[in-house]
């Protein structure tokens, strides 16, 4: 009994170590949210609250075309993460040999570093005198330099390099946790490896595909230094928001942009909590 | 024609092979690039020289924003640090009635969308009169910090037994001697991990920096990024290599230290 109260009075004082954390999070972090969603639905010269910036954006035919191609970006690049990513995810969750510590490692790294320094390197791989049009000139393959960057195509490029390690990460962690019996078995039974692959692998990495695939869709819709960097003239949602603010000066467009891009996180978000939930999948936690 | 397993088994390693060149290309080419005696940036590189690296100190914003990268990393560490690390410890030793919330309410400046906070923090700070202050942009590096911090130490915390603290209490030792002597020597690798990680995402991070730094408190990836604006020259590119060959050296000393699995696995 005396022991129970001790632990009891403990988990008060205990409280207290919340208490700063909990604090500053919502001085700095929630709040900076509602002021932007509170600026979205205002407007000046209009009294009271509006949906006047919200409509100006989604029936302005430039802005609504920005937000168009940000989740066709957003679409596009998870794509192609997913058919080039899901083959070294199953790799590096199957394979035994000494190769799976150097994928791991070739995967893990570009984390670590600045997503300015990539791109920066697929400037100099994609440009005018970049490594491809050196390369496909001296073959004599293109007589003018091919306009590779300060595009979409640079821009989908890049991306889909930057976010292909998240990827890669969330399929192999599922396929790593589908039982070797279960593989075993489907073979005993006489399906060939490829049988094996779409009856039994596919189905149960699906969950890996779907936490993947909405941690690159998310991570697209935030992304901006790529483009700013590769895009030349193409406008993205976080690339408009930077321009309402910094150039424009419009902070209630700049904050309805942003509300709908983190209404739209949210919405994602809360998917992808379901599926932790379901599966417990280990990286989409981290990320 | 191979025989259709081994066919299978060369696909494979095909798509490996240029999967990897895809991945570590980028790093590698700025990497080459730096090293060029010419001046301009232009693959292959010409020549062999260190010039570049000379030039990026010669670059006044690119030595401003090193400064102040730096002194933002370290304050936003040593913030960050006290504030994750009582609630790491608190949300492992008891449990509280909302535990998993709170846990992945410290998790969530992960998955939201920085450059919304960015614009947030600089419109709430003006609404405040704070403006373009250093304690702003000093606050929002902490926020986005955090969960690296918190869930590296949450997670070697949580692998340690209670009773090592129990016994030292029952021996005598003061809840302050106890977190001194015994907890916070076992926290260490956790602590260590989360700060190198929270520094290098402070010292990379564009989207809140971009909107909260002036001409004088500009940071590094901010003062890259301007400078890539107008220019293409490979100074860039050497001031890049720097980078990374700090990284490379991080991670090194980490792996000396520790290891490089058992800390990959501190996330979990």
């Amino acid at each position: 009994m005396k022991l129970f109260r001790w632990k009891k009075s403990r988990v008060g004082k205990s409280a207290l170590l919340l208490l700063p954390i909990v604090l500053f999070l919502i001085l700095f972090f929630v709040l900076p949210y509602i002021v932007i969603l509170a600026l979205s639905f205002l407007k000046e010269g209009v009294a009271g609250l509006t949906w006047a910036n919200y409509r100006r954006v989604l029936l302005d035919v430039y802005y609504f075309k920005v937000l168009f191609n940000t989740f066709l970006l957003g679409i596009g690049v998870t794509f192609l993460t997913l058919i080039l990513g899901y083959p070294c995810g199953y790799f590096i969750a199957k394979t035994r040999s000494s190769l799976k510590g150097f994928l791991m490692f070739l995967v893990i790294s570009p984390l670590l570093v600045s997503i300015i320094i990539r791109s920066y390197g697929w400037m100099i791989i994609l440009g005018r005198t970049g490594l491809v049009n050196t390369l496909l000139g001296s073959l004599g393959l293109i007589n003018e330099p091919l306009k590779l960057m300060y595009n979409w195509t640079g821009v989908v490029i890049g991306m889909t390099q930057v976010l292909l390690p998240f990827m890669i990460l969330s399929i192999s962690s599922v396929i790593e946790n589908i039982g070797q019996e279960l593989t075993e078995m489907s073979e005993i039974l006489g399906a060939t490896k490829f049988q094996t692959f779409v009856g039994v692998i596919l189905p149960l990495s699906l969950d890996g595909i779907a936490s993947g695939c909405i941690i690159v869709f998310m991570l697209t819709l935030g992304s901006f230094v790529t483009v700013m960097v590769l895009g030349g003239n193409t406008m993205v949602m976080s690339l408009l928001i930077y321009q309402q603010v910094l150039n424009v000066m419009d902070f209630n467009l700049a904050s309805t942009i942003g509300t709908i891009l983190l209404v739209t996180t949210l919405i994602f978000l809360y998917f992808q909590v379901k599926l932790i939930k379901r599966k417990g999948i280990g990286y989409a936690a981290k990320t | 024609m191979l025989p259709k397993r081994r066919r299978g088994a060369f696909l494979m390693k095909g798509y490996l092979v240029l999967l990897s060149i895809f991945l570590a290309l980028p790093m590698v080419i700025v990497v080459a690039v730096s090293f060029t005696s010419a001046s301009y940036t232009h693959f292959p590189p010409r020549g062999f020289s260190f010039k570049w690296f000379f030039h990026v100190f010669e670059e006044p914003t690119f030595v401003m924003g090193i400064y102040n990268s730096f002194r933002l990393a370290f304050a936003t560490i040593i913030l960050s640090n006290l504030i994750a690390i009582p609630a790491a410890l608190a949300l492992v030793r008891h449990n509280f009635r909302y535990g998993n919330t709170f846990q992945s309410f410290f998790m969530s400046p992960l998955s939201l969308p920085m450059i919304v906070l960015g614009v947030g923090l600089l419109l709430f700070s003006s609404k405040l009169g704070m403006g373009l202050s250093f304690w702003v942009l000093l606050a929002g590096h902490v926020v986005i910090t955090i969960p690296y911090i918190f869930t590296t130490v949450f997670g070697t915390y949580r692998g340690i037994e209670p009773n090592l603290e129990e016994s030292s209490r029952i021996l005598g030792a003061t809840n302050f001697q106890t977190f001194r002597y015994v907890t916070l020597p076992l926290i260490k690798p956790g602590v260590i991990v989360g700060s190198i990680f929270a520094f290098i995402m402070s010292f990379d991070n564009v989207p809140l920096s971009i909107f909260l730094t002036g001409v004088t408190s500009v940071t590094l990836p901010v003062a890259v990024l301007v400078y890539l604006q107008d220019n293409f020259d490979p100074s860039v590119a050497a001031l890049s290599t720097m980078q990374l060959f700090c990284i490379i050296l991080g991670l090194y000393i980490l792996q000396k230290l520790y290891g490089l699995e058992k800390l990959s696995n501190l996330g979990g």
